[in-house]
């Protein structure tokens, strides 16, 4: 195939296109519609055929894939883009990719790919890499160029979420790597075909660095057939309008997302500054085999604040967060941007016009080297995740505020952590393995405005997540399951209460060589996810069990009691009815050690927050929770007033709200006595490291601490880490974070928002 | 678990159901009718009418902060008020700082309101504070913050602009 002949280089177009949103405020300088207005019936009729196109190719791509994750669990996503990188349209799925797409196609343009590898037909691009808009390696994009009469129109990407990216301890997502070079193959923005087919030496690649190599190069098959399956639909649909008219027509599709961006911004919500905070908890430093680097406790601690402008678009700035660690739970411009935009598409941009236009109505500014912006080449991010799952799940709370006050109580919905089990060593047929099991992907939600969190719902990164078949994941690896239900009394208390957790538990069966890591975003190591709504509290945590060399063999052989459950197996571990060379129970250790066959391990998956005051919880929505065994009478007793009729239990309310009121104090005497200990600095250590490591980046913080605990020396400053400092890869272009404008856009003459 | 339909009549008008869904009486097909439907631009006033019917007070709800939250006009200035009618403080002071208030920062004190069994959040770590309305005893808000985190509150809204660039319509009091 030849060369393209082209006017302009994609350089220019994407420079043109930058400049003319600059000058105008509108995507491609459009300020009239004209496409559009000379015929609505056809503007919609041609979004309709690029969307129902790449939906239904979606489909037909699964039955090509190989891994679980495509095939069962719905774990990647198709779009369309424009020359520049924008997109255009694209499928249901991991959504969280339609930017990071984005940001892979500009980073190629803005590298000069053009030139040198070259784009030309049947190219086919891949990438992972965290600096060219990827977020972590299992997240494996495929992109290629479409060309129509030498002209590069449009560009066609797939991500999938890959199970196993030979990662150090095995599973798809590195826990315990202190940085990039343990998290398994790393594609940075690569070519790796041409004329439509995969390079044979890419294919050996993915053999000899992966340990079931057959996920990944099938998947990417799938993947590469669905981008040629849209490139031919698109031939004939720009046959059927045209190809001015399909340029023009599908820039004013992003414009036109952009306007009812802001339109939706200004009619569901209020402007003004939320806030919020996470601090994800991180404990190895009493782990014996964690590296050097990474040997050591923390707290992740991200302040986030959202403003909604009076122009209807939203900035979030996390000044005051704390640094980039030797771990893998650090997020960079392309992860921070695909967890917003996975915001933004399920809360804000959820009608048929998904594409870049909401992009450009919104803004982040993330502090160099810090968490949500890590400065170092070889920061590790195979956990970015982690950080970014709490983030924006906050994110959907200060967004249910804002809905709240504008009266939309109806579309109030908060999210959940991630937790995860992953498996490695050697599979029932004696092969290597490694994954992460993903029915993680159907973790219970937070509550809603109007009703309890979906018991057993989707995570936040995919709205089509489910738990899938558990035959599925016992054919995957060497594991048969005990159990799967829901865990009662665990829940997000509140007026809605939060989905309810639920756990599983497996015993190891075909494999004498097994080992398995745990996590949980934001509620890892003793930390919490994010709080509630208006009254409502945080579910009360996640936890993992492992137990070696147990004896289940010979009670299964005598007939007797298996465990239903992860807490049943810990109580059985506990009596000594099960009997275990070694086991854990609990949200620190991890990492198994070597298991065998009729070992177990388990997890308890943790829903999300609730909504309001407890005691406001209607008495039907406790009695069913009763009856469907997620809730005991114990603890609807003691923490929803229960009291078996109605009228009993608001007279039992009644009382528990006298006793909150004695039991409480003014908070001004509160903050009397507590100043003391404010100012000593009478912490934990790690929250005092947490405290001096957010000043090292930024007096944010700092000064709001010295300015609500009126105090003039800041107590905390020993930050527990070495004073590490290192510049951001250099050589080459890689997106980069906004810095904030020394004036806020905040029109009200609010007063310092700290002060007493 | 499958929503249930707890209402029993069916609004007439916008504003009535309006109503009901603050009162979280609205049957769950209608919700999701509700939720599929283009957003009404009357929705804000129709919220803040089904509130001020819910209130035992007379001032007017300029802006619902919670639950039982708002910010209301008093004597021509804007002021927090929660629903029992206990007055806070000035519309963007922080009026948590005028609650009453429960700290919880032991495993003793978590578990009385998380079933111990089920504990993992590490009191060492993350205290909870759990803000009451002084009048009634109405929990308003539950922060998880670090010990010693500063009192944030959670929403300072821009009152000026939303009045008059997004509603259209003066403010009626002085900032």
């Amino acid at each position: 195939m030849n060369a393209p002949a082209r006017t302009s280089t994609l350089v220019e177009i994407l420079d043109r296109s930058e400049s003319l949103f600059t000058e105008t405020g509108h995507y491609q300088g459009i300020v009239d519609m004209k496409t559009h207005d000379a015929d609505p019936l056809k503007f919609e009729a041609f979004h309709s055929r690029l969307l129902s196109t790449i939906i239904s190719i979606r489909e037909t791509m699964k039955y090509i894939a190989s891994s679980p994750a495509i095939r069962d669990f719905e774990e990647f996503v198709l779009g369309l883009y424009t020359p520049e990188g924008d997109a255009i349209a694209l499928s249901t799925g991991i959504m969280v990719h339609v930017h990071t797409l984005s940001e892979f196609i500009k980073f190629m343009i803005r590298n000069g790919y053009e030139d040198d590898p070259k784009i030309r037909p049947g190219d086919i691009f891949e990438n992972n890499e965290l600096w060219a808009g990827g977020v972590h390696t299992p997240d494996v994009m495929t992109c290629i160029p479409v060309f129509r009469d030498g002209e590069l129109i449009a560009w066609i990407g797939s991500v999938s979420h890959e199970l196993e990216a030979g990662t150090y301890e095995g599973p798809g997502v590195s826990t315990f790597a202190p940085d990039r070079f343990g998290e398994g193959l790393h594609i940075s923005a690569e070519k790796v075909g041409e004329n439509d087919e995969f390079r044979k030496d890419y294919l050996l690649r993915l053999k000899m660095n992966l340990r079931n190599a057959s996920w990944w190069s099938l998947d990417d098959k799938a993947k590469l057939s669905g981008c040629l399956m849209v490139r031919e639909a698109l031939g004939k649909i720009i046959d059927t309008f045209g190809l001015d008219y399909y340029k023009s027509a599908s820039k004013e599709l992003i414009e036109e997302g952009r306007r009812n961006f802001v339109k939706r911004v200004k009619t569901t919500m209020v402007p003004g500054t939320y806030r919020g905070l996470t601090m994800p908890v991180h404990k190895r430093a009493h782990v014996e085999f964690v590296h050097p680097l990474g040997k050591a406790d923390y707290i992740d601690f991200v302040h986030n604040e959202m403003t909604v402008t009076p122009q209807g678009t939203i900035e979030l700035d996390f000044d005051g967060s704390t640094g980039w660690s030797f771990h893998t739970f650090n997020c960079g411009v392309g992860p921070m941007n695909g967890g917003f935009w996975i915001t933004l598409t399920q809360l804000l941009n959820y009608d048929g016009r998904v594409n870049d236009g909401a992009y450009l109505a919104v803004r982040q500014y993330l502090p160099e080297g810090s968490i949500v912006n890590a400065n170092y080449a070889g920061a590790g991010s195979s956990l970015a995740w982690y950080t970014l799952i709490p983030i924006f799940a906050n994110v959907w709370r200060m967004i249910g505020i804002s809905w709240f006050a504008r009266g939309f109580i109806e579309e109030i919905i908060m999210s959940a952590p991630t937790c995860v089990v992953g498996v490695a060593g050697f599979d029932q047929f004696g092969n290597a393995t490694g994954y992460n099991n993903f029915e993680m992907a159907a973790e219970s939600f937070g509550a809603r405005g109007v009703a309890d969190g979906l018991d057993c719902g989707s995570a936040i990164w995919n709205s089509e997540g489910m738990q899938g078949d558990a035959e599925i994941w016992e054919m995957t690896g060497p594991n048969v399951y005990l159990s799967r239900a829901f865990t009662r009394d665990h829940q997000g208390f509140g007026m809605f209460r939060g989905g309810s957790a639920w756990e599983s538990l497996w015993m190891v069966k075909g494999s004498k060589l097994v080992n398995v890591t745990f996590g949980g975003s934001g509620c890892h190591s003793g930390g919490f996810f994010h709080k509630g709504l208006f009254g409502g509290y945080p579910a009360p945590g996640w936890k993992c069990l492992w137990a070696r060399g147990t004896n289940l063999q010979s009670l299964i052989k005598r007939g007797d009691k298996a465990p239903r459950g992860l807490n049943e197996a810990e109580a059985m571990l506990r009596s000594g009815k099960i009997k275990a060379e070694e086991w854990y129970c609990g949200p620190l250790n991890q990492w198994s050690p070597m298991l065998s066959e009729c070992d177990l391990f388990g997890i308890m998956y943790q829903g999300g927050c609730g909504y309001g005051d407890p005691l406001a919880r209607e008495h039907e929505r406790i009695t069913r929770d009763i009856d469907n065994g997620l809730l005991s009478e114990r603890v609807a007793k003691k923490i929803y007033g229960y009291a078996k009729t109605l009228e009993k239990t608001d007279a039992t309310r009644e009382q528990m709200r006298k006793k909150r009121l004695a039991e409480s104090i003014p908070a001004e005497k509160w903050w009397k006595q507590e100043r003391k200990r404010a100012k000593a600095g009478r912490v934990a250590p790690m929250v005092a490291q947490m405290f001096a490591r957010s000043a090292r980046l930024s007096d944010k913080i700092k000064n709001e601490y010295l300015d609500f605990w009126k105090l003039d020396e800041f107590p905390y400053t020993d930050t527990g880490t070495v004073d590490f400092h290192t510049a951001a890869p250099a050589g080459f272009y890689h997106a980069k974070s906004p810095v904030k404008p020394a004036k806020s856009t905040q029109s009200s003459n609010a007063k310092r928002r700290v002060a007493r | 678990m499958k929503e249930k339909d707890t209402m029993t009549t069916k609004p007439g008008s916008e504003r009535e159901l309006v109503a009901a869904l603050m009162r979280r009486q609205v049957a769950w097909q209608d919700l999701l009718k509700l939720m599929r439907e283009p957003k009404s631009p009357h929705r804000f006033d129709d919220m803040v009418d089904a509130l001020q019917k819910s209130v035992p007070w007379k001032e007017k709800i300029l802006l619902a902060l919670g639950e039982n939250l708002f910010i209301v006009a008093k004597g021509g200035k804007a002021i927090i008020k929660t629903a029992a009618g206990a007055e806070l403080c000035a519309w963007n002071e922080n009026w948590k700082m005028k609650c009453r208030v429960i700290v919880r920062r032991t495993r003793a004190d978590f578990a009385k309101i998380f079933p111990p069994e089920h504990l993992t959040i590490d009191p060492d770590l993350v205290e909870i504070r759990e803000f009451y309305c002084p009048k009634s005893g109405i929990l308003l808000d539950v922060d998880c913050v670090p010990p010693t985190y500063p009192v944030e509150i959670d929403f300072t809204p821009d009152l000026a602009a939303f009045y008059r660039d997004w509603l259209e319509r003066p403010l009626p009091v002085a900032l």
